[in-house]
């Protein structure tokens, strides 16, 4: 091992010394590039490896190794506190405001490759200072899961309101089955708060506009379906997630993103059941898109290089590349007619694209996330009215905005 | 026991004559009801996973607490299979077999190394006097009260100094001494009566030959602890490992190769994957564990009373 080392080191010497004397002509040479991404499924793994692969074979030049890592968020942090970060890497847009404040990403939006092309709501969920930071590689969003079964057999149609959902849960909940899983959680009763046409803050962040009439209602409808009993919440069900309980039929509808999909294909294959869109509240549709897209760090030691890359991944052919695999979606309007020939029954989480709202916040927020989980788990169990709970998010989420 | 005492009441004597014994075995038989309910409460989710890494995938999501393969809504029964096993060992980033003996030549090599380091700098402080002896114990003691965490990115800018992330170095020297261990050995030498020592030094025999002639041997149950505790602490530890390797997946140890496995799926866990994954990286120390029960036992008890 010792031995190989101080080998590698004279080696390396020697080549330092050797490029150092060679005529400036030839030092024009490959550059290597990192990209770090978390690990994800297998089907992931391999097909991001597959388009780096190939784009090795086809760049000498520019030559990049895919870092897929286990703990992404400890494995990010080492390196940009190192001063070495890799040269290209994920941001979840649920992360991007950190990273921004955090002076970390080089904004490259300007040196894509057409990015009106991107769907509008995923560039903004990438923008800030008015600056386009870096191109989304992918998106999901919520849709919501009807069992076909139960439906048909209950001589329903798919919701498409609020009413027509509540009533669908209503007439569902019997034999044991419930109507629908709602989890006490904010990142899935954000679709309902927007499609009532409410807003956690102003645009700005500087103060809470939660405690709303609009929030009321939304609240107020997500909450009955629990408490009048057409919906239990997945502790209640024994299960992990929502996606457990619709497989596993206890209800007969939910409402998940399309992470959802191979999962049901995987391990529930003999469930029917098909996904519309969201329900639309009193304000109209809404849906929340959860999206990541390649970053640049600011101390990019090789920038050309690394965005010339991310503008390949993340162009027509790279991404069509990526998104074909059928798990994450094309972010890019241009792809959506090819690949819905390919997988039809996503549309309706495609379909999502036009209106979804993102899955973001200010730096420090997640006080107030839990917060709102915490209401909601109370307002559930009938511990704490609608109204209280609103103005105690309202309160804290108030405080947390104050002390930026 | 009173029904047959009715319907025979010649025995009425005898069973009087029994009732101490019988408390006696309801007593035996409610202890071990007691601890047999308790061993299948902390065994049972380990047998379950066992049982389902065996299963299909969608047999295991829809039978979760079967020990074999249930059956389809169709009424075709599912079968055992090993699709969860060729799925993590054929993960294509990740070198699973390389990582089982990555784990086995780190835990080994940190155990050894350690059980060494912690004795001798143990013995140090116990026995022999030497000029800031008293800071250096207080400063080693002060570090146990250090949580790890904060340490995460300074370990890394470290190892990055010395240029060995990446390497196995970086995976072993590190663990080499802990201040726990020190601490421990120091607290046995101390235990041991000088006067041994002192006949050794009359006899002519050198520091070196004593301490390992003569104290080490009388040091092996706390040496056993340790040796149990550096072995189980560095097959688990997940965070060191992380730090340690940047982009050489071929050093990754059990954790990291399990964690590499579960990805970020969320809660779309591929359960006959994650299943097979954790089986292999368990049986090991479940094996270990039955093999050195009775040391760990006495490892066990042996750091409450001293530690």
């Amino acid at each position: 091992m010792k031995k190989s080392l101080r080998f590698l080191a004279l080696a390396t010497a020697l080549a330092l010394i050797a490029v150092a004397l060679a005529p400036s002509a030839q030092a024009a040479q490959t550059v290597n590039l990192v990209l770090m991404g978390w690990s994800s499924s297998p089907s992931e793994n391999e097909r991001l490896q597959k388009i780096v692969d190939d784009w090795n074979a086809a760049n000498p030049d520019i030559q990049v190794t895919l870092n897929q890592v286990p703990d992404y968020d400890t494995t990010l942090q080492k390196a940009l506190a190192s001063g070495e970060p890799p040269d290209v890497f994920y941001v979840d847009s649920f992360r991007f405001l950190d990273l921004v404040r955090a002076d970390a990403l080089m904004p490259i939006g300007d040196r894509l490759t057409d990015i009106d092309d991107f769907y509008p709501a995923l560039r903004n969920a990438f923008t800030a200072n008015g600056q386009f930071y870096c191109p989304p590689k992918d998106f999901s969003t919520l849709a919501l899961q009807i069992n076909t079964e139960m439906f048909e057999a209950a001589g329903l149609s798919a919701p498409t309101t609020w009413e027509e959902m509540r009533a669908a849960a209503e007439k569902l909940t019997k034999d044991g089955v419930f109507g629908v899983v709602v989890p006490a959680d904010f990142a899935r009763w954000i679709a309902f708060l927007y499609g009532a046409g409410g807003s956690v803050t102003d645009d700005e962040f500087t103060k809470m506009t939660i405690n709303s009439p609009e929030a009321e209602a939304a609240l107020k409808f997500y909450t009955d379906l629990y408490l009048d009993g057409f919906a239990k919440t997945p502790a209640d069900l024994g299960v992990g997630w929502p996606g457990e309980a619709f497989g596993k039929g206890l209800v007969a509808m939910a409402f998940e993103g399309n992470w959802v999909e191979p999962y049901l294909k995987d391990q529930f294959p003999d469930l029917k059941y098909k996904a519309v869109e969201l329900p639309a509240g009193p304000a109209g549709k809404a849906t929340m898109a959860f999206t990541v897209c390649y970053g640049v760090p600011k101390k990019a030691k090789n920038p050309d290089a690394a965005i010339k890359f991310v503008d390949y991944l993340t162009g027509a052919e790279g991404m069509k590349a990526w998104t074909d695999l059928g798990l994450a979606m094309p972010t890019r309007a241009s792809l959506r007619k090819g690949w819905l020939e390919k997988f039809p029954n996503l549309e309706p989480y495609l379909n999502g694209a036009e209106y979804a709202r993102k899955w973001q916040f200010v730096p420090g927020f997640q006080a107030v996330l839990d917060k709102v989980n915490e209401q909601l788990s109370l307002v559930m169990s009938g511990n704490q009215t609608v109204k209280g709970a609103l103005a105690e998010i309202e309160r804290v989420g108030n405080e947390v905005l104050a002390s930026r | 026991m009173s029904t047959s005492a009715a319907v025979q009441p010649s025995y009425g004597t005898r069973s009087f004559a029994l009732l101490p014994s019988v408390g006696k075995v309801a007593r035996v038989v409610l202890t071990y009801g007691v601890l047999v309910l308790f061993a299948l409460a902390m065994i049972m989710p380990f047998v379950f996973a066992v049982a389902n890494s065996f299963k299909e995938l969608p047999d295991i999501a829809a039978n979760p607490m079967r020990l074999t393969p249930g059956v389809r809504a169709d009424g075709t029964p599912y079968s055992w299979t090993l699709q969860g096993y060729e799925r993590a060992l054929n993960t294509q980033q990740i070198n699973f077999p390389r990582a089982i003996f990555n784990s086995f030549f780190v835990a080994i090599v940190v155990t050894v190394m350690r059980v060494l380091f912690n004795s001798l700098a143990g013995y140090a402080l116990a026995r022999i006097r030497f000029p800031g002896r008293g800071i250096a114990f207080a400063a080693l003691v002060g570090t146990l009260m250090v949580p790890g965490i904060v340490l995460l990115i300074p370990r890394y800018l470290i190892l990055r100094q010395l240029g060995w992330i990446d390497t196995y170095w970086a995976l072993l020297v590190p663990y080499f001494a802990d201040a726990f261990g020190i601490f421990l050995m120091k607290q046995f030498f101390e235990s041991i009566p000088r006067e041994i020592e002192e006949a050794a030094e009359i006899d002519g025999a050198s520091r070196f030959r004593m301490f390992f002639v003569i104290i080490l041997p009388m040091a092996i149950p706390a040496l056993t602890a340790m040796a149990i505790f550096a072995f189980q602490g560095t097959w688990n530890d997940f965070q060191g490992p992380l730090i340690a390797l940047n982009l050489n997946r071929d050093l990754y140890t059990l954790p990291l190769a399990l964690a590499f496995l579960r990805g970020v799926t969320g809660d779309a866990i591929q359960w006959d994957l994650m299943l097979a994954g954790s089986v292999i990286t368990t049986l090991p120390m479940a094996v270990i564990f039955f093999i050195f029960q009775r040391f760990f036992i006495e490892g066990v008890s042996y750091t409450g009373l001293k530690g």
